[in-house]
């Protein structure tokens, strides 16, 4: 290995994984690990100093990870910037370090989401006859405090009359909630793009040094969306009850706008096709098979169609157990094989391998528990255990289960992790 | 059964408010019309057991008992001493660093409706906290919630805690959350861990008959 040059294990890496995806037979089971906090976290720099600084993280992640040998690297963007929630007025996270006393946690807390109902229950009727007319003037406002003043601008009628809007237009954003929402605005560009930069530097240097990255895009399953962004936990699942229809129409609404999110996104970095999907609420003991095939699985798998066609990689993560929807999932990779990542948590990926093995690519899912508080040779036993259970005929990387490598592992645990995959994931020499 | 209590199991709101109004309107005693709730919310616990239901049926029935309360707790009043004596005490919150409350939160209801007495500290919740409250409310079970791995460390701290004041003995503790399973059990040094809020009713009716 050590004698190719970092341009030929760039290609030889990616290769890996392409092939995997393709449920073709690499020369070695891939080992691509998510991760959050975690190189931070081994360097001693604090999580606000991580959130603020991404310039830290960024070298602790290529100090820590290249030494590894992993086949993809996780990008920089799973941490969220400080600084862009803070211009934001963000309110649907909390955070170390947040200028907002409301949102501010303490130094060594990761940024953990709020659960809210950011739409009441009586707004159905107004986003689904305008969805970028309440996006603007009711959503933005309320996960976005600095951006309170959007909720000032004209409605349609208003700007199409040229004689009014010329007026409409500077009196909207004239008020001091208006100003604040210009200033924020150009804030948050300068913010973001820095942040870009920030992250095109490190995946640079992440393939200076034969690393390519493992997705810079993200989309949700609309009903996560709408119950985590808009209606809360409580709010969507009562609408099941209450407003099926109307909750049936904003999810649906919510599938082509998705996928063009998705593509919007991807021209950010072409050479990248993974979309990663994290699902959260379509899991086992959430709700009902019958809950599951009418509010949850439809339209996820039609995003997920959409990105297909479009030449993008789904990967949907599965949070918490799916190991008794696994009949869903082999029907829909039965029709699309070779095209997706499964990423799993806690399923029983060996059972999935047995179903779906012949149609999808699986990822996961070394427990983070194990790779907090286990022994290096508990890790080994289990990532032996999972490649012998799922590497044949290719279709099968190596990763953690919940936010791959968890912010507490252990690093001799995630070595040991490391080296199981050279140990006992060849498939030729 | 009652037709009252049958669309309470079935999670029928608008039949269900209906037929309230109808027997407040014809003085029936509050403490009967409490018996069939609780009947109804037994029966809905079970079903969420035997997972014919899930969590937005049990959001819902949670949203059906409020409005039943609203009712008639003023009703209530006057004739407290018809409550029924409960099963045991449980102490429950969510560990320091940690924010999240939707697991807690559903443990909390089981436990609810199944008899116990829960006294809910919260999401974020320090040990000397949990120490104070052991000491004041004097639990059979401590509860332990958290979603995040920090969690992990923070219920083990906790339960140093109690050790170091002197509890550990006088209660049995019990961990879960999403990213808990039984790797963290002895690594925190509880003395079980649940799957699911399910799990938790059974934990603490194992440990309170005994």
């Amino acid at each position: 290995m050590s004698e190719k040059n970092p341009r030929e294990l760039f290609k030889e890496r990616n290769q890996r994984v392409s092939d995997s995806i393709a449920l073709k037979e690499p020369d070695r089971v891939p080992i691509t690990p998510m991760a959050h906090f975690f190189a931070s976290e081994v360097k001693g720099i604090s999580k606000r100093d991580a959130m603020y600084h991404p310039e830290k993280l960024a070298q602790a992640a290529v100090e820590i990870f290249s030494p590894l040998n992993w086949d993809q690297v996780p990008p920089l963007i799973t941490v969220f910037s400080g600084e862009l929630f803070d211009i934001l007025g963000m309110k649907v996270y909390k955070w170390p370090g947040a200028a907002d006393q409301e949102q501010c946690l303490q130094d060594h807390q990761p940024f953990q989401f709020v659960e809210g109902e950011y739409m009441k229950a009586n707004e159905y009727e107004e986003v689904l006859s305008d969805p970028t007319g309440f996006a603007i003037r009711k959503l933005i406002p309320r996960h976005f405090s600095n951006f309170k003043g959007i909720s000032g601008f004209p409605p349609f009628g208003g700007i199409a009359n040229t004689s009014t809007s010329q007026f409409l237009l500077p009196l909207s954003f004239g008020t001091p909630d208006g100003q604040k929402l210009l200033e924020s605005i150009q804030n948050s560009v300068n913010a973001f793009f820095k942040l870009i930069g920030i992250s095109n530097k490190y995946e640079k240097d992440m393939k200076k040094l034969g690393y390519p990255l493992q997705f810079f895009n993200v989309v949700q399953a609309p009903y996560d969306s709408v119950s985590e962004f808009l209606r809360g936990m409580t709010g969507a699942m009562l609408d099941m009850y209450r407003r099926p229809e109307e909750l049936k129409k904003l999810l649906d609404i919510m599938v082509d706008t998705s996928i063009q999110a998705a593509i919007y996104l991807s021209k950010m970095v072409p050479s990248n096709k993974i979309v990663f999907i994290p699902l959260h609420r379509g899991a086992e003991g959430f709700m009902s098979f019958e809950q599951f095939e009418t509010f949850y699985w439809p339209q996820l798998t039609a995003i997920m169609e959409g990105l297909i066609k479009n030449k993008l990689i789904p990967m949907p993560f599965f949070e918490g157990k799916y190991t008794d929807r696994f009949e869903y999932l082999a029907e829909f990779a039965k029709n699309h094989k070779g095209k997706v990542i499964y990423w799993f948590d806690q399923s029983d990926i060996i059972k999935g391998k047995e179903i779906f093995g012949d149609y999808a690519c699986i990822r996961g899912n070394v427990p983070g528990s194990l790779l907090i508080t286990g022994t290096p040779q508990q890790v080994e036993n289990y990532v032996k255990k999972s490649i012998e259970g799922c590497m044949e005929g290719g279709g099968y990387i190596v990763d953690g289960g919940v936010s791959g490598i968890p912010d507490e592992a252990k690093l001799e645990n995630v070595k040991a992790m490391t080296d199981a995959v050279f140990k006992y994931g060849v498939y030729r020499k | 059964m009652s037709n009252f209590k049958n669309e309470i199991i079935e999670l029928n709101e608008d039949t269900v408010l209906k037929l309230l109004e109808e027997k407040i309107a014809n003085n029936e005693n509050p403490l009967m019309i409490m018996e069939e709730v609780k009947g109804a919310m037994k029966i809905i616990g079970d079903k969420f057991e035997n997972k014919e239901y899930f969590l937005p049926d049990l959001i819902m029935s949670g949203e059906i008992l409020r409005q039943i309360m609203e009712k008639v707790e003023p009703l209530l009043k006057e004739s407290k001493k018809g409550e029924t004596e409960k099963r045991g005490k449980v102490l429950l919150g969510t560990v320091e660093g940690d924010i999240h409350d939707i697991g807690k939160d559903i443990v909390k209801f089981m436990l609810d409706t199944n008899g116990f007495e829960v006294l809910d500290l919260g999401v974020d919740i320090p040990a000397h906290v949990f120490v104070e409250n052991i000491m004041e409310f004097k639990p059979d079970v401590l509860a332990l919630s958290g979603f995040l791995t920090l969690a992990y460390d923070s219920m083990k701290e906790t339960i140093q805690k109690i050790k170091n004041e002197g509890l550990r003995d006088s209660i049995k503790i019990m961990i879960g959350g999403g990213t808990v399973d039984e790797n963290i059990v002895e690594y925190v040094g509880a003395d079980a861990f649940g799957d699911s809020a399910v799990e938790a009713v059974k934990l603490a009716n194992k440990w309170i008959e005994v």
